[in-house]
């Protein structure tokens, strides 16, 4: 009887500890489960989302929102986590390049002028895009990985010399294709891909802060 | 004085309502920093007629936890090429709904909080004079992170494309060409292209799809039929399409069926080929057979040519033994 009682009590321990794991809002209403059919149709909506995250790798001990760069340092910290996701049945694709005409770093001599405007900018000194990130040679481009530079081992994160850079190209050009998907995958998405800044001086480039704006595009596919 | 039974009861019923406050309760907000931008729907098909007027709407939302600043645009819609990359400043014939698109007044732009969205609303106002044909534009809500003081800065935009279809003279035609279906392997996969032209002035869907049967058995290995790749044309434009399949043996004899249509233009082309898959080992392995059979007939007759050669010496030397004699 009081081994009986025992397993009871047990048994009520471990219910209770299930029912309560289960979320409140799925228990279902079973009043009347015979010969009651019901229709049920729900319309999914396709929706699509694209995050950008911008994010400075911890090389260095003070994030400083500036990249600095100098005839002596290179500087590939700057990364941005972008990520598309949803459900268009027609997959995707996702773009990026330069969000105005110049593909070039533009060195900014008012700073008080608002940012993209002609009066900010003398673009006689800009850093120019390139294929490559030459130490003493300035030029700014950037290359992709599906995993986190920061993640990578410091003889690729460090190899800026001999990685693969791409230019960033002006909006006068197509923009470079970074993530699709097909049209005959019919999958929900969820992709993601780091996109790593690198930058190089000479020795002759004018000290000061210079500025770009990359924007990434998504879209759904034909 | 509780007894042992009463006392573990008593227990499980704390853990049960212990769990059944904390599980409503606890809503754990992730810091999520950065642009999160997010529309719906993705794409709007549509039916216009000329010197009528429709309005639709979309919607945004800021999946984020920064405030963000956006605007809507407006841009049209065409690709590069038969790769087919989206391409959103070119104006062509099919690109003029761009300016029929207008978007309801005060919602061009705006502030996202977190967590919000927003419906904006448009309005496409078609011209009497419009030819018909397929009209294809995006809308983009745009965004920046206006906390982010990178000197690179980053903005983000998502497009809604507008896919319509005047009423009126259209022009369904197409053709597929440039089918190239390797017949032979030597590693997977087998794989199979078409090109694809639209010389129409709609939109129309290319579809193409892949079986393989063992050669001897007419086993079906693979079915792609059910499952078939299909794109959409649009007018004016060539595309190419790939099919493929990974799991082939590593060696043997295969029927492939391949199937290339274009339904809206009653054109379709079916193609039966055999595909011989065999790897270098195995071409390796034959190749040595092959010259070892040479080798093992041309020594052959080497040899017997050499006997051939002793035994009339012998004979020479008897003969003369004979005369001799």
């Amino acid at each position: 009887m009081v081994k009986t009682k025992n397993i009871v009590a047990a048994l009520g321990v471990v219910a209770g500890i299930g029912s309560a794991a289960l979320p409140l809002t799925t228990f279902a209403d079973v009043t009347n489960p015979q010969n009651n059919t019901q229709v049920i149709r729900a319309t999914v909506e396709n929706i699509f989302e694209l995050s950008v995250i911008p994010n400075v790798t911890l090389t260095k001990t003070d994030i400083s929102q500036t990249l600095a760069v100098n005839k002596d340092n290179e500087n590939t910290d700057l990364e941005h986590v972008v990520e598309v996701k949803g459900n268009a049945y027609s997959g995707y694709t996702l773009t990026m390049g330069s969000n105005n005409a110049y593909d070039s770093l533009r060195y900014v001599a008012d700073s008080s002028e608002e940012f993209g405007t002609a009066a900010r900018y003398n673009d006689d000194v800009n850093i120019p895009a390139s294929t490559s990130v030459q130490h003493g040679t300035s030029s700014w481009a950037y290359r992709t990985s599906t995993t986190p530079a920061s993640d990578q081992t410091a003889s690729i994160k460090g190899d800026y010399s001999s990685a693969s850079w791409t230019k960033v190209k002006a909006n006068s050009a197509t923009a470079d294709t970074l993530l699709s998907q097909a049209s005959s995958v019919h999958a929900a998405f969820d992709d993601k891909v780091y996109v790593n800044f690198g930058i190089a001086t000479s020795e002759t480039q004018p000290a000061g802060v210079y500025e770009g704006e990359v924007i990434y595009t998504a879209t759904a596919s034909f | 004085m509780l007894k042992r039974h009463q006392k573990l009861s008593l227990f499980g019923l704390l853990i049960c309502s212990f769990f059944a406050f904390w599980g409503t309760n606890s809503v754990f907000a992730e810091e999520k920093t950065g642009i999160h931008l997010q529309m719906a729907p993705s794409i709007q098909d549509m039916e216009l007629d000329p010197g009528a007027v429709y309005e639709n709407n979309f919607t945004i939302a800021n999946n984020g936890s920064s405030t963000l600043e956006y605007k809507i645009n407006i841009n049209p819609y065409s690709v590069n090429d038969i790769d087919y990359a989206p391409i959103y400043s070119v104006k062509n014939a099919y690109t003029q709904i761009t300016d029929w698109i207008t978007i309801e007044s005060g919602q061009e732009e705006g502030t996202l909080e977190p967590n919000h969205s927003e419906i904006i609303n448009y309005t496409i106002t078609v011209p009497d004079d419009v030819p018909g044909g397929g009209q294809y534009a995006v809308i983009f809500a745009e965004a920046k992170d206006t906390s982010n003081g990178d000197s690179i800065q980053d903005a983000a935009r998502i497009g809604l494309i507008v896919s319509a279809r005047v009423s009126g003279d259209t022009r369904i035609s197409g053709e597929i060409k440039d089918i190239k279906a390797p017949k032979f392997l030597l590693n997977p996969p087998v794989s199979a292209s078409a090109v694809f032209t639209n010389n129409g002035n709609i939109d129309m869907s290319a579809r193409m799809s892949l079986k393989i049967e063992n050669y001897f058995s007419g086993q079906v290995i693979y079915d792609g039929t059910s499952d078939p790749v299909e794109k959409k044309l649009l007018p004016n434009t060539e595309r190419e399409l790939s099919v493929s399949w990974n799991n082939v043996p590593r060696l043997g004899v295969l029927r492939a069926t391949l199937v290339t249509e274009l339904p809206e233009a009653n054109d379709a082309n079916t193609k039966v080929y055999t595909i011989i898959v065999c790897p270098i080992w195995f071409i390796a392995i034959i190749a040595l057979i092959f010259i070892a059979i040479i080798f093992r007939i041309v020594s052959g007759k080497n040899e017997n040519r050499h006997t051939r050669n002793n035994s009339k010496n012998n004979q020479g030397s008897s003969e003369k033994f004979n005369i001799q004699g």
